[in-house]
Order: structure tokens, then sequence, then C-alpha cells
């Protein structure tokens, strides 16, 4: 698997590396398509010309910053993918960080203008703000440490006495609120999601429940876990946009649909997110038009364990669009 | 006669003068627009809370969505602004305008005319009452202006304090826990590091001096998170992440209650010192028998007033993993806040670290009073 996964992200270089540099189809919209905002309405934003976007910017591979120092950058699906579409708005992007589980409060009192945050829609979220159309479908997965507990495959051998890490306001916490308490388990709730792959390398908790892309990108950098089980919990990421700004929901709707008809915006689309195929991943046609071909790359999740693991593939490779 | 008594002696005397009915009309009306608009404000608030709970059309203009009431409590905030914007209301708060407005301009009008102290007081008194009146009361009509529904929606919204009794009481039972725990170290941390600092010798007050400057230099949401995030789980060593925050707590709290020792200390006349050891006492005897048991009366108050401070502090201990169990008060109102997406709960923290916080201010206060010596500052009467 680890192997297949190699040549999966030197796939992905290869193909981005050709077609991002070989020819212009890079992402430049809002030159090249001034037709495209003449068909998206006026929008109001908090201020003229800029789209403020609130995310918590450490959730490889939805939004992240690589590199040191001055080479210090924001990458990631959410920033690729919010970033064409305000430029088809027409609007600049400005990043601001805020904790998850007062982003939708915060956005609903207006202190910024968007969510992209890999966040799932749900039904008390729509209460107070409104989402986008989804843009990618997403699952949980169990994450544990496989040299603490190697007997834990699944989350029905958690137990009595095992606690597991959460993200504050995440879907994952209320999963686990709903399904794991009952079975004895402790949740340990944190503010940042890397916070909690800190504790169960330390040994703190037993397992994590967080979401299957992220989680997969986490364990990348740490070789004592392991992401050993999906749950399917039928979730799809979408923007998220205050109620009283029905134009920019619209807009960005329209945006999104544009760029996935014109099917030549490549954006940096890392080679880790899992299920490419199937009711998983980038959301119907997105998947071709926004990400180039699609590459089967088989299931992501390990169900047998060992040593190997990618470590750094990633980096080295999966953004290598020139 | 009859015997003049010490008590007679011991009060001050009389020289306010005798009030009048106009200086005692102004601070009656002064009281009256303030009681009015509080007070009245109140019992319209209890007696529409008391009355049925639908979302009617005007809530629904002030901001309320009446989709399912019941799950989200709009209904019982309706109340809220159906009493705010019901017409008992209005004539409450222009009636308190209107005497407010009597009582300043009665009040400051004539005050430089009274002829006693006392009728001057009254009047600056009614005036003031008065100014606050028309403060309250003016504040509330231009508040009403807004959108008050989705304010109180957001604020005041009992339903989703349903059932959160218990959550609260275990939150603050752990917050007395984190702070009882840190300050007791934190004294004991202190005293040590105290005595060091006020050594003679450069090389005993340099450590304690590293030490106090380093805990006091740096904020306490930094120490934990390097405490637990660093050298816990970066060590990899097995420690609940209470565990972690009572060390940091008490640590922390141990460099500025140092300071206040040494305060303390220095405070004490030097001719304390001369005087023991010239009975014969060692250094260390002296400070054990005549200089910290007079120093510790003194820090006594500055020394609660870092209890309080503390109990705030413990707060901070919500940015570390916490299982439910562990949660302190914060933790446990924003626990709640993210799960209803409603700023409620932080309402009902608040009211919680007051409930705390409030009778040890009142308690300092009073040792304050009790322990205070020499000079007395101006301000306030105590």
């Amino acid at each position: 698997m680890s192997r297949f996964r190699i040549i999966a992200v030197a796939l992905i270089a290869v193909t981005m590396l050709a077609a991002g540099c070989g020819s212009d189809e890079t992402a430049e919209p809002a030159d090249s398509s001034p037709s495209a905002g003449a068909s998206i309405g006026d929008v109001t934003t908090l201020t003229d010309g800029t789209l403020l976007v609130a995310s918590c910017l450490d959730y490889p591979p939805f939004e992240y910053f690589e590199g040191s120092g001055d080479q210090r950058e924001l990458k990631g699906f959410d920033v690729d993918l919010i970033t064409a579409i305000a430029g088809e708005i027409g609007l600049e992007i400005e990043w601001k960080k805020a904790n998850f589980d007062t982003i939708f409060t915060a956005l609903q009192s207006n202190q910024f203008d968007a969510v992209a945050a890999a966040s799932t829609i749900t039904a008390e979220r729509q209460v107070v703000v409104d989402f986008s159309d989804p843009y990618y479908a997403s699952r949980q997965a169990l994450t544990v440490n496989t040299e603490e507990t190697p007997d834990i495959t699944t989350t029905d051998d958690l137990g009595d006495g095992d606690t597991v890490a959460v993200q504050k306001g995440t879907t994952g916490k209320i999963f686990a609120e709903d399904n794991l308490v009952d079975q004895g388990v402790e949740l340990k709730t944190f503010d940042l999601a890397p916070d909690m792959f800190t504790d169960l390398e330390a040994g703190g908790v037993q397992g994590i429940i967080n979401d299957e892309p992220a989680s997969i990108a986490e364990v990348e950098s740490r070789p004592s876990l392991e992401v050993i089980e999906p749950i399917d919990t039928n979730e799809n990421y979408g923007f998220a946009v205050s109620k009283d700004n029905p134009e920019l929901l619209a807009a960005i709707n329209a945006a999104m649909a544009f760029l996935d008809r014109r099917r030549n915006v490549r954006l940096d689309l890392l080679g880790v997110l899992p299920g490419r195929s199937g009711s998983r991943g980038v959301r119907s046609g997105l998947t071709v038009g926004l990400f180039g071909p699609a590459i089967d790359e088989g299931p992501r999740l390990r169900s047998g364990r060992g040593p190997s693991r990618v470590r750094g593939g990633r980096n080295s490779n999966g953004n290598g669009h020139g | 006669m009859a015997t003049v008594t010490a008590e007679d002696n011991l009060l001050p005397p009389e020289t306010r003068g005798t009030p009048s009915a106009f200086s005692w009309s102004v601070t009656v009306a002064g009281a009256m627009a303030v009681g009015l608009v509080l007070v009245g404000t109140i019992l319209i608030q209890i007696t529409f809370a008391l009355g049925p709970a639908t979302v009617t059309p005007r809530c629904v203009e002030a901001g309320i969505r009446p989709d399912n009431p019941e799950e989200t409590g709009a209904d019982g905030v309706c109340d809220i602004v159906e009493g705010l914007e019901s017409g008992s209301q209005t004539v409450t708060l222009y009636l308190s305008l209107g005497i407010g407005a009597y009582a300043v301009v009665a009040g400051f009008g004539a005050y430089r005319s009274m002829r006693t102290r006392r009728r001057r007081d009254q009047c600056i008194a009614g005036a003031a009452l008065g100014i606050q009146a028309i403060a309250i009361a003016g504040f509330i009509l231009w508040f009403r202006t807004g959108e008050i529904g989705i304010f109180f929606f957001q604020f005041a919204n009992a339903h989703f304090l349903q059932g959160t009794f218990d959550a609260f009481a275990r939150g603050a039972v752990n917050t007395m826990k984190l702070a009882v725990v840190g300050e007791l170290g934190g004294i004991a941390i202190g005293l040590i590091l105290a005595l060091l600092a006020i050594s003679k010798r450069a090389v005993v007050r340099a450590p304690a001096r590293a030490y106090i400057n380093l805990f006091r230099g740096t904020p306490l949401i930094l120490q934990l998170s390097l405490a637990y995030f660093g050298v816990i789980l970066g060590l990899q060593i097995q420690a609940g992440a209470i565990t972690v925050a009572m060390i940091v707590l008490a640590l922390n709290t141990g460099a500025y209650a140092a300071e206040v020792f040494r305060a303390g200390l220095q405070s004490i006349e030097r001719g304390q010192m001369e005087a023991a050891r010239s009975l014969g006492m060692s250094y260390l005897q002296a400070m054990r028998y005549a200089i910290v048991p007079q120093a510790v009366r003194r820090v006594i108050p500055p020394l609660m007033n870092e209890f309080v401070i503390l109990i705030k502090d413990t707060s901070l201990v919500a940015v570390l993993g916490l299982t439910f169990a562990e949660y302190e008060l914060y933790a446990t109102g924003r626990e709640l806040y993210s799960t209803n997406l409603n700023a409620t709960p932080f309402i009902a923290v608040a009211i919680a670290y007051l409930v705390v916080t409030l009778p040890l201010i009142g308690l300092v206060n009073i040792a304050e009073r009790h322990l205070r010596s020499g000079l007395v500052g101006i301000g306030g009467e105590h």
C-alpha cells in the first residue's frame, strides 16, 4: 500500500507538472473570464474588493502552512478552491485564523465574510449560517497509536477506561458523543486538531475521531500513528456564509458551478485526498473539472499494519504544480 | 445632670446641619427615578415571563425566527422582547426620564444656595441618582430601537441552560480545586522565594529573581501550553492535564506570591530584626519568630487578591485537552456554546464566577480594613 501510495503521489505530481507548467491552464480565472464576472451578481463584503475568509489554518490537507520563514505559504484544498472562487467573483482573499468551535457564531455576527474550514454542512449549523453547495464528500476515521495499543482495530474495541480525543465543535465530536460514550469511552476535547495527534503520540488518549482526509495527512509525519478505520457519516463539506449575505452565497455557488463547467482550472490538489472514486471525495463533476484526470488510488486506508509508511511524500511531490 | 458616657464622646460632632423638605424631595426624586426604571423593568419582565409563551409577530419583527420555538427557546426569548417593547415599559421609561430630569435640574440648580451641608449633600445625591436614572432609561430606550430579538436570543435564552446545572456545578468544583491547589502551592513556593529574594547575598538572590522574572514575564497561557503540549506530551510523560495545570498554576502563583511576600517582609521595620537579633536570636530564628509572622498579617489582603485573580486564570486551562469530567467553569460554558451555537451559557459562566469571586472580593475589603495600619489615603470611606 505504501509503495502504491508513493507511485500514486508521484503520478499526480507528474500530471500536475505536465499540465500546470506545459500549458496556461493554471488558475487565473479573474483575468481570463470576464464573462463569468458578469454572470455573477454584485456582491458586498465587509471590506470592498476583499473576501475575508476564516479558517483554522492548521488542518492539512485542506488548509495549512508549508515551508518556513519567508517561504511560509498557505496551502490546501479549501485554500485553492476558495481562491479560485473569489477570483471568479473578482475578490481578493484575506485569511483570518479562528478556532473551529466558535467559527460559525463569529460568522453569524459578521466578523468575516465566509468560512472555508473543511466544515461539514449540518442542520444545527444551518440554523446560524448558510452553506454553499457541497464541494467535498467526507467521512470520519479512527486513528490510533499502533505502538501503544496494537489491539485496537475498530471503534468496537474501545470501551471502559479508554479516552478518545476529539476537536471541539466538530462532527467527529458529535459522532463520538452519539456512539462511543455509550461504550464507556471518555472524550477529551481539544481546541486545535494537531494537539490531539500530539496527545495520541504521547499515549494520553487511545484514539482520535476526526475527518478522514485530515487524519491521514496528520499521521504522515507521526510514525507511531495510523488511521485504522473509516467511519461513514455521510458528510459534505460546504463553505459557510452569513445569513445576512445571500448575494455572496449565490455568487460562490455560481462561481463554483462555473469552475466546474470550465474544467480547465487546475488546483493544487494533494495526493492524499482520499476517495476520488465512488461516493466519497470531491463532489460530482468537480472531480474532473477542477482537479485533472481522476486517478483511482484504491482504498486509502490500511487494513493491515506495519512499520512502513509514506513520509513527507506529500510535501516533496504533491505540490509540484509549478 | 446626665453623665457623659464614653459612647457620646466617640460620636463625631454634628456639623452637617439640618435637612430641608426641598433637599429631601430632590433625593427622593432621584431615588424614585432609579428605582422606577430598575424595579419597574424587572417587574414587567416577571409579569411577561409568567404569562403565556408564544412567538408573536412583534418578536418576529425583532429578529426572532418563529420555527420550532420549543427547540430554540424562541418563545421564552419572545417574553423578554414583548416585555421590553410593552406599553407599560414605555410609560416606566419616560416617567423615570422625567423624574430623573427633575432631580438633576433641581439638584444641580439649587445646591449652591442650600444653607447647610446636609441639604447640599442631599441635592447632589438626588442629581447624581437622576443622572443614573436618565442613563439607564435612555440606554433601554435606545436599545429597544435595535434588533433586540436577535440579541436576547443569543445572550438570554434560558432554553440552552436547561439541564446544565450539574455540568456547571462540576465545573465550579473543578475551578475551585485548581485555584485552591494552585494558591496553596503558590504560597509555599512564594514564601521560600521571597526569603531568598531578600537575601543580602547576590548569589542567593539571583536564582530567585530569575525564577520570578521568568514566570512573571511570560503569559500563563504560554506556560500551560508549554508544560502540557511541550514538556508532558513532547517527553511522553504520563500526566493528566489537570495535574499539569495545578503544577503550572502553583509555579506561576508562586512568582507573584513571592513579590507580595517580599514587599511584606521589607515593610517590616528594620528595628524589629535588630531587636530580635539583640535578644540572641539567629537570623533564621528572627525571621521565623519576629519578621514572618508580622509580614504574613500584612500580606493577607494582597494574597487574597491573588487568589481572586487565580480563580479567573484557571479558565486558561481550557486550552489543554480536557475530558468532560475535568471541565472547569469556562470550558463548560464554551462546550455548551459550541454545541448550541448560542452565547447564553457564557452569561451563566459569568454569573457562576461572580458567585465565587464577589464574596471573596468583599472578604478582601474587610480584611484590608482590619489589617490596615498607618496612613489613610483619599477616596471613599471604608
